[in-house]
């Protein structure tokens, strides 16, 4: 049994570093985890990193604290929090300050990219603010193309489909129970 | 002396052989003058070029040494040889030259005792004589003034001037200075005006050259007395006294005129000697129309003074050498003379060229000998395909040799001609001049035996193909303004002769045959460079196991080389070789090339320029070690010398590129070389309209037996479609007036079909047709009056047609007759209009009726192979009706098709639907138009006539009925498979002629299927392709399926799976090109037992998909992509095992980690070759799971972004422009880099911090030297890293590695204490920038079948 839970608790975490493509919809469905309040589930699948892709339909800047927007695939809007206080927050206090200044001076690029009207592909982990969801970005793309919205759609689709809700389709040996989360 | 033997020239002569007689400068006696001879190993390797035969025995000369002859000019614009005379008792003279010449030997007898003879053709002269050693025998004047430490000559006649010399002392002026440079002996035209008479003057020519001296203006050179100046000279030598007043700082230019010019090949010699010239004026010359230029002439008694002591040479300038044009001093040994030695190379790597016709080049310019080129301008142009360095000799240049030539080598002799090549090479710039003597060079090379001299070079009057085509070519920059000896020389510094080096412009024209000896110098160059990177993970070794069995070593020796990189084009016929395959030809060689959007009315046997083309190349694995490499890259000497053979250069190879990128060049024209395409216009008239169901592959042997090339036939299976179309010209000026003329035109061409139908016996039809054409006509008419106040004809004329389909719906429900059409597309040039009109049908009940359609087998000669080759499966072309009556064709008839007949290739179309397709508002609802749109698209690309059906009902209907005529589905999508035609098609064991007895001989059984996929991978295969078929067990398969010189066996992706397809391989079936990531089409192949099996047989045949995009440039990794990547389904427990290859639409999360090195040696100028990038470990996400991919360099550098690749799917402006500024951006970086490593050697760079977030880098830098490095540098690379992970998705093809790779690189990472992360590691094979569109093309489609 100890071995079955492995199994399926590997299998459950199989995405948990990945940065899973999901459209808002999809997003804004997942469900904290209280046991790892860091991580969320979808369909029973532990998950921590999202990307997603849509149209900046909204910003709201605090000036070296952080830069808050939303992104409109067309299924829904996704909330997203750039951090832009590295040169002052603790959290990065123990990293090699050239990689903070860098990073600092990267995240202020990306507030200027990030334009109301503009496609930005998002990366970063997914977190919950006052019971609702958000991407805190670790990056930003924006994306030139416009053909990578309707890819990014398609892509979701495709990977919700054979993959991401496959994972809970594995089943365990009829001998052995089930363990949920 | 007694024991040297004298000959005379009279028997050198007589016995016409070099000789070189120079055992007197035996080791005994020091010979002070005489330099070192170059040894033979260094000066050239040719080894056609021997030593001079050796006289064992020391021999003399005993003669005498004069001036060359002064010519008295009348209409000779140029003056004669201008080289030293010998002679001696026997009566013959010669021409010669003499080292280390002093002045005083001139006009006495000199005894010789070493030297060189060459026999020859020098003017007058028999023989050319090389005078190394001499001693003067007897002086009949001792050539001194009453100045001891002066010597005096006269230069007005060949006779010395006494020992006094008081004469010469009386001149008017006289100039002492340091000679700079001089001009060549031209003759000029010079008006002397008559005394008494103002007006009338005497034309006369003046033979002179020009002086540049810097002489001194201090009191006593500017004074009359010479006296007092050579006196001071005098006293200064006497004393010893060093210092002296004079300051050569004044330039003036000195014209040695009339007899005086004799003496060039002595002045020639004195460049940067101090000397005094007296006897001169000064004149006012105008050297053009306003200007004018004081200098000094020389008068009837010229006297020049050379004070022996001390000698004021003037040392070579220390110029910095960039190569932009400026002047300076070259000393180097002639290793080659190409282009009847216009062209002089130096060193073997640098080229003098001498063109200018009034150059006098000393004979003794030898390959072998040492020179000395003073004045020459240095010029480094930045071709693109090679590096050299030009001398430019301009009229202030000077040539002087410094030791002979100890090789049996010719001497210089240079004949000019006056022909307008000649002219238009004198007028180009050095760079382009070069450029231009290449190309004069090639093509005589390339079209020898083709085209004629005269019409490669020209003549007098006609420019020829060389002069038409660089023409074409070059710039106006690449001219300059020529002027004249005076005016260049008097003007030089102003004149910029030197040029501009901007010549990236300039590709070279190469011979096909060093083409292919280039590409595969670069190959083994990248191969190694490569193997060497390779060595470091041991990975060389790794191979592929295909699904087959077969294998494919990873290093497999393909490469893609785009013309860009080697700065070349190709010129040629185009021509279908006897295996059906098209071919680039020219005289020494010949190359297959893989056509794209070959349209289907061009013309082969056409000279064609082709500028930007890829070239595959394949060398088999086991060729690499063979031969040590040698240079042949595209130096200048190589196009120069001779062709390599094109024996050893394998089949495999071919070119690629698009028909929109030739160029027709017709070298016969009178104005502009070039033409664009050769389209055939479309003038309207009835067609036929065919459906071509296939093409069966051109097959040489038959039977084991070699099928005769000019009796071949080939041969095509086509619909003759029952419909016909009828065309007319519109007249848009006009059109709103004649409207109804027009109509009742178009009425008239109904007539014809009311007579059919009449045959056809159904009169209801006729009645309701001819309703239907007058309410036509009335709708018609009032949409041109809307036309006519100020709309839009064509949306009124589409309107109009579109409103009609109301009114003919009633009638198209039973049977449509005919269908209006407009006639646009690339061939037409005038409006025109059209009818579609049924032909042949058949009332199947009362209201409805079918299509009868016929198949046809077309037959092709060797003289309308073009047109073969022009068609493609599954195509609609039309044929004039005038050609051929096909109405009269019998199901299976055999139609001939001559090279008279022409058929235009056609796409039907409907804008109602295209429009459509292009307002697509959502995804689920794209499905449909999305094919309908691509296969628009696709057919609009090819053809040359679209026929548009204003009414989409109109189109469904005539779709559907050609769709059920022909047996097609309506549309064949990517990657699908269409069972073709299974009745009919389908092959069994059941013998077709009772006469044939296959006893033990099967056929295999199956269906004949077109298939369409992405070729992954194409190898040979020893493999029984041939099924075993349990029915008949030992039986062997028929003979006609063991035709071919091997087995194939392709792999292809096809509706996401893949399939194998294997075969005896015809030549003829599988056109050049047939590789890994093309997409293909393969015709009726025969689907075996198993769903993803299938074969060729004789009759399959093969089409690249056109719209494959070109390949990448070379070095992009193509060379170490995978041989069979299949695309990734996303759950990856399944699909990723190890070895299987596979592609990822992925983007980096993180750098693992970095080992860069500077680059050792590089053989291309890029800016990324700066910097190698032994290893770098990517963290890469895909969104189902996160992998570590290693990447060598090419695949690294794109990662890194230290390479923008080529956008392959879109090619807008804005694009173009964003892609320029990346570039940019990289270059810099890449400059940063190298920098760095310059500093350092080699930097290491870990990530230690965790993987998953691309912002949680912890990076480590660290160098091999015991430099610290810098902060900036170090920010430099961190923000190399991290820039690197806010990249757009791009697809990553790789390989899983296997167990032996892994450990490989653990090792190798142990080095660096570092650790193989816990991820799946991939080893990266190529990286592309994805293309969204269709990729989402690819998911929908891949989700639409799964539903």
């Amino acid at each position: 049994m100890d071995h079955m839970h492995h199994i399926t608790n590997s299998r459950m975490d199989k995405l948990y570093n990945t940065h899973v493509k999901l459209l808002a919809f999809d997003f804004l469905n997942l469900k904290p985890n209280h046991a790892h309040p860091s991580s969320f589930s979808r369909q029973g699948t532990r998950l921590s990193r999202a990307e997603a892709l849509g149209v900046v339909v909204w910003r709201e800047l605090k000036p070296n604290k952080f830069l808050k927007f939303s992104i409109d695939d067309g299924t829904g809007c996704i909330p997203c929090l750039l951090w832009l206080n590295h040169l002052d927050s603790h959290y990065f206090s123990r990293r090699h300050p050239s990689d903070v200044r860098l990073i600092a001076e990267l995240t202020k690029n990306f507030t200027s990219e990030i334009q109301l009207g503009g496609v930005a592909r998002v990366r970063g982990k997914i977190t919950g603010y006052r019971g609702a969801l958000q991407i805190t970005v670790s990056d930003v793309v924006i994306e030139r193309d416009p053909n990578m919205e309707v890819f990014h759609w398609l892509d979701c689709v495709r990977l919700a489909r054979l993959c991401y809700d496959t994972v809970k389709d594995v089943k365990p040996d009829n001998s052995t129970t089930h363990v949920p989360f | 002396m007694d024991h040297h033997h004298h000959i005379k020239l009279s028997d050198l002569i007589q016995r016409s052989q070099p000789l070189s007689a120079t055992s007197s400068l035996s080791s005994n006696r020091p010979i002070i003058k005489s330099p070192n001879y170059p040894s033979p190993s260094t000066t050239t390797q040719n080894p056609n070029h021997h030593l001079l035969k050796t006289l064992n025995h020391p021999t003399i000369l005993i003669g005498t040494l004069t001036l060359p002859p002064f010519s008295t000019p009348n209409n000779t614009t140029t003056p004669n040889c201008n080289h030293f005379r010998f002679f001696d008792d026997s009566g013959c003279v010669v021409c010669c030259d003499v080292l280390n010449l002093c002045p005083k030997i001139i006009n006495h007898k000199i005894k010789i005792n070493a030297w060189n003879f060459i026999p020859g053709k020098f003017g007058s002269c028999k023989g050319f004589l090389e005078i190394i050693d001499l001693v003067l025998v007897e002086l009949n004047g001792d050539g001194t003034s009453r100045f001891s430490n002066v010597d005096l000559f006269s230069m007005s006649s060949s006779e010395m001037i006494d020992g006094d010399g008081d004469d010469s002392l009386k001149g008017k002026y006289f100039v002492y200075g340091v000679l700079e440079s001089l001009s060549p002996v031209t003759v000029v035209p010079c008006a002397v005006r008559s005394r008494g008479s103002d007006r009338s003057s005497d034309s006369k020519s003046v033979c002179g050259f020009l002086v540049k001296m810097l002489i001194c203006d201090c009191g006593t050179c500017k004074g009359k007395d010479l006296e007092i100046l050579l006196g001071d000279l005098d006293e200064r030598k006497e004393s010893g006294s060093s210092s002296s007043s004079h300051r050569f700082i004044k330039p003036m230019i000195v014209y040695f005129c009339g007899s005086a010019s004799a003496w060039h090949a002595v002045i020639t010699r004195m460049i940067g000697k101090v000397f005094v010239v007296s006897g001169l004026k000064k004149k006012l010359v105008y050297i053009g129309k306003d200007e004018s230029q004081l200098m000094y002439v020389t008068k009837e008694k010229v006297v020049l003074y050379l004070p022996r002591m001390p000698k004021h040479v003037v040392g070579p300038e220390k110029i910095d050498v960039r190569g932009s044009g400026e002047c300076g001093c070259y000393r180097g040994t002639v290793t080659g003379s190409y282009m009847r030695g216009m062209v002089i190379e130096l060193d073997r790597e640098v080229m003098l060229l001498l063109t200018e016709k009034q150059f006098r080049v000393p004979h003794s310019l030898r390959v072998g000998a040492i020179v000395s080129i003073k004045n020459v301008h240095f010029v480094n142009p930045r071709f693109p395909w090679t590096r050299v360095l030009i001398l430019g000799a301009c009229f202030r240049t000077s040539i002087t040799v410094e030791v002979f030539s100890p090789l049996e080598t010719g001497c210089y002799a240079i004949s000019h001609s006056q022909s307008l090549i000649e002219k238009f090479v004198h007028s180009l710039c050095f760079c382009s001049r070069l450029w231009m003597l290449l190309l004069i060079t090639t093509l005589r090379r390339k079209f020898a035996g083709i085209l004629s001299e005269k019409e490669i070079l020209g003549t007098r009057n006609r420019e020829g193909l060389a002069q038409k085509f660089a023409s074409s070519h070059l710039p106006l920059s690449a001219f300059r303004c020529r002027n004249g000896v005076f005016m260049d020389f008097c003007k030089h510094d102003s004149c910029r002769c030197g040029g501009n080096t901007l010549c990236g412009h300039l590709k070279l024209v190469v011979p096909i045959s060093n083409l292919f000896s280039h590409c595969k110098v670069i190959l083994k160059q990248n191969f190694l460079e490569k193997e060497t990177r390779y060595e470091a993970l041991d990975t060389k070794k790794i191979h592929y196991s295909l699904s087959c069995g077969g294998i494919i070593y990873d290093l497999s020796a393909k490469r893609i080389i785009h013309a860009d990189h080697i700065g070349v084009m190709l010129l040629g016929y185009l021509k279908i070789s006897s295996s059906g395959r098209l071919q680039l030809v020219d005289a020494t060689g010949e190359i297959d090339v893989a056509l794209s959007n070959l349209p289907s009315n061009w013309h082969c046997n056409k000279m064609i320029e082709i500028k930007d083309f890829n070239i595959t190349m394949e060398i088999p694995n086991d060729n690499w070690n063979q031969k040590p490499l040698r240079d042949e890259l595209f130096t200048c000497q190589s196009v120069f010398s001779t062709s390599p053979p094109m024996k050893d250069i394998n089949r495999t190879s071919y070119l690629t590129c698009t028909y929109n990128n030739l160029e027709v060049v017709n070298p016969g024209s009178t104005s502009a070389v070039k033409c664009i395409g050769n389209f055939q216009v479309f003038d309207g008239g009835t067609f036929h309209l065919l459906w071509l169901m296939h093409k069966f592959p051109i097959i040489n042997v038959f039977q084991g037996e070699q099928v005769n090339s000019n009796k071949m036939s080939v041969f095509a299976e086509a619909v003759v479609l029952p419909w016909v179309l009828l065309s007319e010209k519109d007249s848009d000026a006009h059109l709103h007036l004649h409207s109804c003329d027009r109509l009742k035109k178009t009425h008239a061409y109904v007539v014809p079909a009311d007579k059919e139908i009449g045959r056809n016996e159904n009169s209801e039809s006729v009645t309701l047709e001819k309703c239907n054409i007058h309410k036509l006509m009335r709708k018609h008419a009032n949409a041109n009056s809307t036309y006519a106040k100020g709309g839009d004809f064509s949306s009124g004329f589409l309107h109009t047609y579109s409103c009609s389909c109301g009114i003919q719906n009633s009638f198209e429900s039973r049977c449509p007759f005919q269908i209006p059409c407009k006639i646009t597309g690339k061939s037409v040039i005038n409006n025109y209009t059209g009818l579609l009109k049924c032909r042949d049908f058949k009332e199947k009940t009362p209201g409805s009726c079918s299509m009868l359609a016929r198949t046809v087998l077309l037959e092709f000669n060797q003289e309308s192979l073009s047109e073969y080759q022009a068609l493609k499966v599954h195509n609609y072309y039309m044929l004039k009706d005038c050609q051929q009556d096909l109405s009269s064709f019998k199901e299976g008839i055999k139609l001939l098709i001559s090279s008279g007949m022409h058929f235009w290739s056609c796409s039907i179309s409907c804008p109602e639907i295209l429009q459509e397709s292009n307002s697509v508002s959502s995804v689920q609802s794209c499905h449909s138009n999305v094919k309908k749109n691509e296969e628009l698209i696709k057919i609009d690309t090819y053809s040359d006539i679209n026929i548009s059906i204003p009414c989409s009902k109109n189109y469904d209907k005539f779709d559907s009925e050609v769709s059920s005529s022909i047996g097609r589905p309506s549309v064949l999508l990517e990657g699908g498979v269409e069972e073709h035609n299974c009745k009919r098609a389908r092959i069994s064991t059941s013998c077709p002629s009772p006469e044939i007895s296959y006893h033990d001989q099967v056929l295999p059984e199956g269906h004949l299927t077109s298939l369409h996929g992405l070729v992954i991978s194409v190898h040979d295969t020893n493999e029984s392709y041939f099924p075993a078929q349990a029915a008949h067990p030992g039986a062997r398969p028929h003979p006609v399926l063991l035709q071919g010189k091997s087995s194939i066996c392709i792999h292809v992706v096809t509706d996401n799976r893949n399939v194998k397809i294997s075969g005896r391989s015809y030549k003829g079936a599988f056109p050049a090109g047939i590789e890994r990531s093309v997409r293909a089409t393969f015709h009726r192949i025969l689907e075996l037992n198993g769903r993803n099996d299938y074969m060729l047989i004789p009759a399959s045949f093969v089409e690249i998909d056109s719209s494959t995009p070109l390949k990448n440039k070379f070095g992009d990794g193509d060379g170490y992509t995978s041989p069979e990547a299949a695309p990734l389904v996303p759950n990856s427990e399944i699909l990723v095992t190890e070895n299987q290859p596979l592609q990822l639409h992925c983007r980096v999360l993180a750098v693992y980690v970095l080992v860069l090195e500077k680059t050792i040696k590089s053989i291309s100028c890029d800016p990324e070759s700066f910097v190698d990038i032994k290893l770098a470990g990517f963290v890469l996400d895909s969104g189902t799971s996160s992998y570590c991919c290693w990447a060598n360099h090419e695949t690294a550098a794109v990662l890194l972004k230290l390479r923008v690749e080529k956008c392959e799917f879109k090619s807008c402006n804005a694009n173009a422009s964003k892609q320029s500024r990346k570039k940019e951006a990289c270059g810099s970086t890449i400059q940063r880099l190298h920098k760095i490593l310059q500093k350092y050697g080699r930097i290491v760079v870990k990530n230690d911090g965790p993987v998953h977030d691309s912002l949680c880098h912890d990076l480590t830098i660290s160098v091999t030297s015991e430099k610290i490095i810098s902060h900036s540098d170090e920010n430099i690379l961190r923000r190399l890293i991290l820039n690197s992970c806010f990249s757009t998705v791009q697809t990553v093809v790789g390989n899983v590695m296997d167990d032996n790779s892994t450990k490989q690189l653990e090792k190798y990472l142990a080095e660096y204490q570092m650790n193989i992360p816990p991820l799946q590691n991939i080893w990266a094979t190529g990286v592309h920038q994805m293309d969204p569109l269709s990729e989402a093309r690819n998911i929908f489609q891949g989700l639409a079948s799964t539903n």
